[in-house]
């Protein structure tokens, strides 16, 4: 047999398939604009990660529904980091080094942002962090903005408005990770400048779901009030039990943002009536915008339920798509358009702007859990730049 | 502190050590018959609480759903024992090990796949009512813990002193080649003792998920630590030194999370517990030296 023939004949028709694969192929590059996204998808804080990739999913099929943008459609590469910090910097690397997407909306926590944060800022490549609160996230980074508040900030309002509401004696909750620790230090600064008295203070893990020994302790000691830094597990947990307990409602209950997290929807009912929860935003509200949103976010997902990962994610998301917009598809127009953001709407129907340290000036949402209506009422908004403002908690970090 | 306070502690000290001790008797008894750490009893712990909540949904009734979770968290740990163990059995014991975490973690993914990632509420209202006796508060539920506790290591004592199967499997335990040669059926024994341990861990992760209302993905990774550490500080092998270890461990933890500024972890305090009782006492509260 002529082996010769045969190998030409298979090498021709191997490269026949080639060129016809190449030339049905689709022609990637050129007409999408490709944003990387990055969360826990698995692992212990999934919950979050998830409800993050449902705000970034309905944010891009808003747009492209819409035509994308300048005629592009936009393309969301999404990858899990487990939560963990060393997934995150290899997750990151692999957006930027083979992806090659232009720019990152983040969906993962302060503890995983922290550690992606240098190689983005290194990379040169525009990142809109969504819900990480830990001021490490943003502070030396110039490419990476975030669209939340700074957790400190959360606990300022929270020690401010639980003096103004004349308690004295407070208990301290610290979930002991950057977010956490960073909402207590907040609340511990507005105590010390307002003469509250903190007489317990414990710092627990983030997967901690017993604190029954803790609140026994904190019952006796008779406080007014409670802070909670933590995930919705957490918070929950504390709620839960110390309502068995008896501490609360004696005890006012006062939680950071994730409250707003649907552990708590599905898991507190009655024993979270009257805990005070610092939101950065609050669906749905009277206005136009969250009312529409709100509609679709239940037509697409079945539930009324948006989360804090999730709205905050489909806000970055939003913002990220218009720097593009103003800024152009490179890099450093993305940039310098976030930079420049001087107005642009958040969830709640309020307008946001930047500061020169790519933290926004975001207004705190006070919102009250009601289990008769399984939800969060407003309390009402607060946007005194003196409670708001995040750049003089920069200083307690390096 | 008061002695009310303190009084409370123990209280919840108690309930916290009869779930530790739910999971390490199991342990301690499958150790005893295959010389194995079974890391993945951790997942068949959270497999019971998934059951008890899918049961609870479907039958509405706390005991059934109960009952079944065990009856079915049993039937796996036997088919774990049958068809991931003993195909290894005569490998070293470090491939069991890995094989045992491998299991663990894919069961922590099957839970996230079946059940999605979120923490599910269990909510029993018969289990939340709050009892107040001289001061001291208890829910439903932690009195359901500590009488069902009791009542399953009454059961299992009994089993294992009393019938002839728990003879056997004592004697496996004691010397599995001599029983072999007696004519005990080891196999039998190591199946039977994977389906009560199994079932007995069910029962903790079901009045876990109801206690704290949460069931989720990865309720067993504090388990998977502590239970290692339970065994080992009770004594390998040893069932009542299980035991005991578990309530040592509710009460220190308790108090040494509450009333010390020692910055550790309740993992961090088992961990720093086995550590110790290695160093001074390796043969555990109960074993043998």
């Amino acid at each position: 047999m002529n082996t010769k023939w045969i190998s030409r004949t298979v090498s021709l028709v191997l490269a026949a398939g080639c060129i016809a694969l190449l030339a049905g192929a689709p022609v990637r590059a050129a007409d999408t604009i490709k944003i990387g996204f990055f969360g826990p998808l698995t692992g212990p804080f999934a919950g979050l990660g998830i409800d993050a990739k449902k705000g970034a999913d309905l944010a891009v099929s808003e747009i492209n529904g819409a035509g994308g943008i300048n005629g592009k459609k936009v393309e969301l590469v999404s990858y899990d980091d487990r939560g963990n910090r060393a997934e995150a910097v290899a997750v990151v690397r692999k957006l930027i080094e083979q992806d090659k997407v232009i720019a990152i909306v983040n969906g993962s926590l302060s503890l995983t942002s922290i550690a992606a944060a240098p190689v983005v800022n290194a990379a040169k490549t525009p990142m809109v962090v969504a819900y990480a609160n830990a001021v490490g996230v943003v502070k030396g980074h110039e490419w990476v903005f975030r669209w939340a508040s700074v957790a400190d900030v959360q606990g300022w309002v929270m020690g401010h408005e639980a003096v103004k509401a004349g308690k004295k004696t407070f208990a301290l909750f610290m979930q002991d990770e950057e977010y956490g620790r960073g909402i207590i230090n907040g609340a511990e600064k507005a105590l010390e400048k307002l003469g509250g008295k903190v007489v317990y203070k414990k710092a627990v893990a983030p997967t901690e779901r017993e604190f029954r020994a803790f609140l026994t302790e904190v019952k006796n000691l008779n406080v007014d009030a409670v802070f909670a830094s933590g995930f919705g597990p957490v918070l929950t947990a504390i709620g839960r039990q110390g309502s068995e307990l008896g501490v609360f409602p004696k005890a006012q209950l006062y939680v950071g943002c994730d409250l707003n997290e649907i552990d708590w929807y599905t898991g507190i009912g009655q024993h979270g009536d009257g805990t005070i929860g610092t939101l950065e935003f609050i669906v749905p509200t009277d206005h136009a915008f969250t009312k529409a949103f709100h509609k679709r976010w239940q037509d697409t997902y079945k539930t009324p339920v948006v989360t804090h990962e999730a709205g905050l994610t489909y806000d970055a998301a939003r913002l990220m798509f218009d720097a593009i917009k103003r800024g152009g598809e490179t890099q450093d127009g993305i940039r310098k358009a976030l930079a420049a953001t001087k107005s642009f709407m958040n969830l709640s129907g309020v307008n946001v702007s930047y500061t020169e340290l790519r933290e926004p000036l975001l207004p705190i949402a006070l919102g009250r859990w009601d289990s008769k209506v399984k939800d969060i009422r407003l309390v009402r908004i607060v946007d005194d730049p003196k409670l708001i403002d995040p750049r003089p908690w920069y200083q307690y970090y390096k | 502190m008061t002695t009310g306070v303190l009084a409370q502690q123990l209280v919840n000290a108690l309930s916290l050590g009869a779930i530790y001790a739910m999971i390490a008797v199991g342990l301690a008894m499958i150790y005893g018959v295959l010389r194995i750490l079974h890391i993945a009893h951790a997942g068949i712990y959270a497999a019971g609480a998934y059951l008890g909540l899918y049961f609870y949904g479907l039958t509405g009734n706390f005991v059934i759903a109960l009952l079944c979770a065990m009856l079915l968290a049993g039937v796996l740990g036997g088919l774990v024992e049958r068809f991931v163990y003993r195909p290894m059995i005569d490998k070293p014991r470090i491939v069991i090990l890995i094989a045992s975490i491998g299991l663990f973690i894919c069961l922590s993914d099957l839970f996230r796949i079946l059940a999605g990632p979120h923490q599910l509420p269990f909510n029993v209202p018969e289990m939340q009512t709050q009892y107040t006796l001289a001061g001291l508060r208890m829910s439903s539920a932690d009195l359901f813990i500590l009488v069902g506790t009791a009542t399953i290591f009454v059961a299992l004592w009994l089993f294992m002193q009393k019938t002839r199967t728990g003879f056997a499997i004592r004697a496996v335990a004691q010397d599995l080649e001599a029983a072999k040669t007696m004519g005990i059926d080891a196999d039998r024994c190591a199946f039977l003792v994977f389906v009560v341990g199994s079932a007995i861990a069910a029962f903790g992760g079901v009045m876990v998920g109801v206690l704290y209302n949460a069931v989720y993905t990865t309720m067993g990774d504090m388990i998977a630590y502590k239970g290692l550490a339970l065994i080992v500080i009770g004594g390998f092998g040893s069932m009542s030194g299980a035991v005991l270890a578990a309530f040592l461990l509710g009460l220190t933890e308790t108090l040494v999370t509450t009333y010390t500024e020692i910055p550790l972890s309740r993992e961090g305090i088992a961990m720093l517990l086995l550590v110790l009782l290695i160093l001074f006492r390796p043969q555990g509260l109960l074993g043998r030296a």
